[in-house]
């Protein structure tokens, strides 16, 4: 965990401010839409949440094998590297969008890049 | 796990308690399996129960260790019991029955005068050999306990089948609770209500319309109903009416099949919503009816910039029975 990145950026006030945007671009890029269709729309904003925390340096409570575990199914429908790397996208530019400062969106991304290959179960 | 006299076994992590009971073949009621009806309640005698299998239950049924057997893995519950139907259901009886449509069926009920729900809340029905079915409320909480509901008739439906065949009026029937949280709330009285629904759809939005004018909701109130063919749109007239008398109330029929009639959209309900959605002036949404057609609307109008606590949802999900599904 690393909390001193989580606090630089805003804490959880910045993942609040960031969840909707960046849900938003996931659910209009059809490329990737079709793997969030059929969850509850609120349970996944709460899981949207916890990613965002995740990537955010935050505490939370996910171990590389929960990542796996939780993606695996997705992995069983094809989930591969253009898909993360369209999801890559949409946190960084959202992470621009909100005027979030280069070096801290660089650590962001490298956190999330960390997790490739669990969540491709590689 | 124990239930009843049996003693079965989990396939894997994945199986639900339901899914264990069906595949032994042991008479449950269940209906909608995706933890929205609660027809599927049993009772965990000894287990550790998921907060997903508790999800949506009153609190005092919690308290007795009620759960959802569609949501919960069979993995994890060592014992379990039928729950007490006398806690869950109470009597009404059948004080109406007209079709409204050529295959919609208006039931009114006589509850209990105690009986409490919100407008756009629905309750179950329990047949007289226990399957049990939800149905959205179209009426507001009255003085005289009456209950209407709008039943759309399925082919060889179990539920549907027996109202629209073999319930009299006079008849008692076993209702649940009202459940649900697409209903109307008395604040944010300014803001437009946009309430989009297909097929009996309709019948929790002619509730929350109801309930909202009311209480002297002052926003503009849309109601898009929509339906395949011209029959299909059951409450052509009452809402027709309503639109004259109510300054701030417009009705906006939508028609899918390819021929169309005067005054009528041309197109899904959804569609024709989402085309004059204007999110600047925060609108609140209440989308019933087809599952898919509440889910995919719900996504786009949280794409469009709706939050998510704005739109309400009540979506009429039901499995079709049959071993081999069309
Ligand atoms: C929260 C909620 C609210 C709801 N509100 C409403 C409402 O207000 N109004 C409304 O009309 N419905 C509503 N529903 C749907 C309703 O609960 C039932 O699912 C629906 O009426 C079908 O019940 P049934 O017992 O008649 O059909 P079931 O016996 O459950 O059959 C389900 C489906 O399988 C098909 N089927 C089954 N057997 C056969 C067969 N042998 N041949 C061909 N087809 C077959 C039926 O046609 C039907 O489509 C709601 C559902 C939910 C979850
Ligand atoms: C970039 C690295 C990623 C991280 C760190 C990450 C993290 C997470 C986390 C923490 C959860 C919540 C798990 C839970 O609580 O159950 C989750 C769920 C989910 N993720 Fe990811 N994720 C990543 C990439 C992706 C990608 C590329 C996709 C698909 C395009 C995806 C789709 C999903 C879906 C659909 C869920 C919900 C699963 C369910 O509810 O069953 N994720 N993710
Ligand atoms: S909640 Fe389990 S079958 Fe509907």
């Amino acid at each position: 965990m690393n909390t001193v990145l989580f606090e630089r950026i805003g804490g959880e006030a910045a993942v609040d401010a960031a969840v909707n945007l960046f849900y938003r671009k996931v659910l209009s890029d059809d490329s990737i839409a079709h793997f969030f269709s059929n969850i509850d729309m609120n349970d996944q904003l709460a899981k949207q949440k916890s990613f965002l925390t995740m990537a955010f340096g935050g505490p939370n409570h996910y171990s590389g094998r929960d990542l796996r575990e939780a993606h695996a199914p997705l992995v069983e429908q094809g989930l591969n590297d253009s898909h993360f790397s369209a999801v890559a996208v949409h946190l960084q530019t959202t992470l621009q969008e909100l005027g979030v400062d280069e070096a801290l969106i660089g650590e962001v991304m490298a956190i999330a890049g960390s997790t490739h290959d669990d969540i491709l179960g590689l | 796990m124990l239930f009843r006299q049996h003693d079965i076994c989990a396939q894997d992590k994945n199986e639900t308690v339901l899914d264990l009971l069906i595949r032994y073949k042991i008479e449950v009621s269940y209906s909608c399996k995706s933890g929205h009806c609660q027809a599927c309640l049993l009772k965990c005698i000894e287990g550790k129960l998921s907060s997903q299998a508790m999800a949506g239950i009153k609190e005092t049924l919690v308290a007795q260790q009620y759960f959802l057997a569609c949501q919960q893995s069979a993995i994890d519950i060592q014992q379990a019991a039928d729950v007490d139907s006398e806690l869950l259901f109470r009597r009404a009886q059948i004080s109406k029955k007209s079709l409204l449509a050529e295959n919609v069926l208006q039931l009114v009920l006589q509850a209990q005068q105690n009986f409490s729900y919100r407008a756009g809340q629905f309750i179950n029905l329990k047949h007289p050999l226990g399957a049990i079915r939800s149905y959205s409320l179209a009426s507001v909480p009255n003085e005289d306990g009456l209950l209407e509901l709008h039943i759309k008739r399925k082919i060889r439906g179990t539920m549907t089948s027996w109202l629209f065949e073999h319930a009299r009026v006079g008849d008692e029937i076993d209702i649940g609770q009202a459940m649900g949280n697409c209903f109307y709330t008395v604040k944010d009285l300014d803001m437009p209500l946009i309430l989009i629904g297909s097929g009996t759809g309709a019948a929790p939005l002619l509730g929350i319309a109801r309930d909202a004018i009311k209480h002297h909701h002052q926003g503009d109130i849309h109601f898009y109903h929509g339906a395949g063919n011209i029959d299909g749109l059951y409450l052509h007239n009452q809402l027709v009416t309503l639109a004259q008398n109510q300054k701030n109330f417009s009705y906006h029929p939508c028609i899918s099949a390819s021929q169309t009639a005067p005054g009528m959209m041309r197109g899904r309900c959804n569609d024709v919503a989402m085309a004059e959605l204007n999110v600047e002036q925060q609108p609140r949404l209440y989308i019933c009816g087809n599952t898919q057609m509440v889910k995919s609307t719900q996504t786009s109008a949280y794409v469009a910039g709706v939050p998510l606590q704005h739109i309400y949802t009540d979506p009429f999900e039901y499995k079709d029975l049959r071993s081999i599904p069309r």
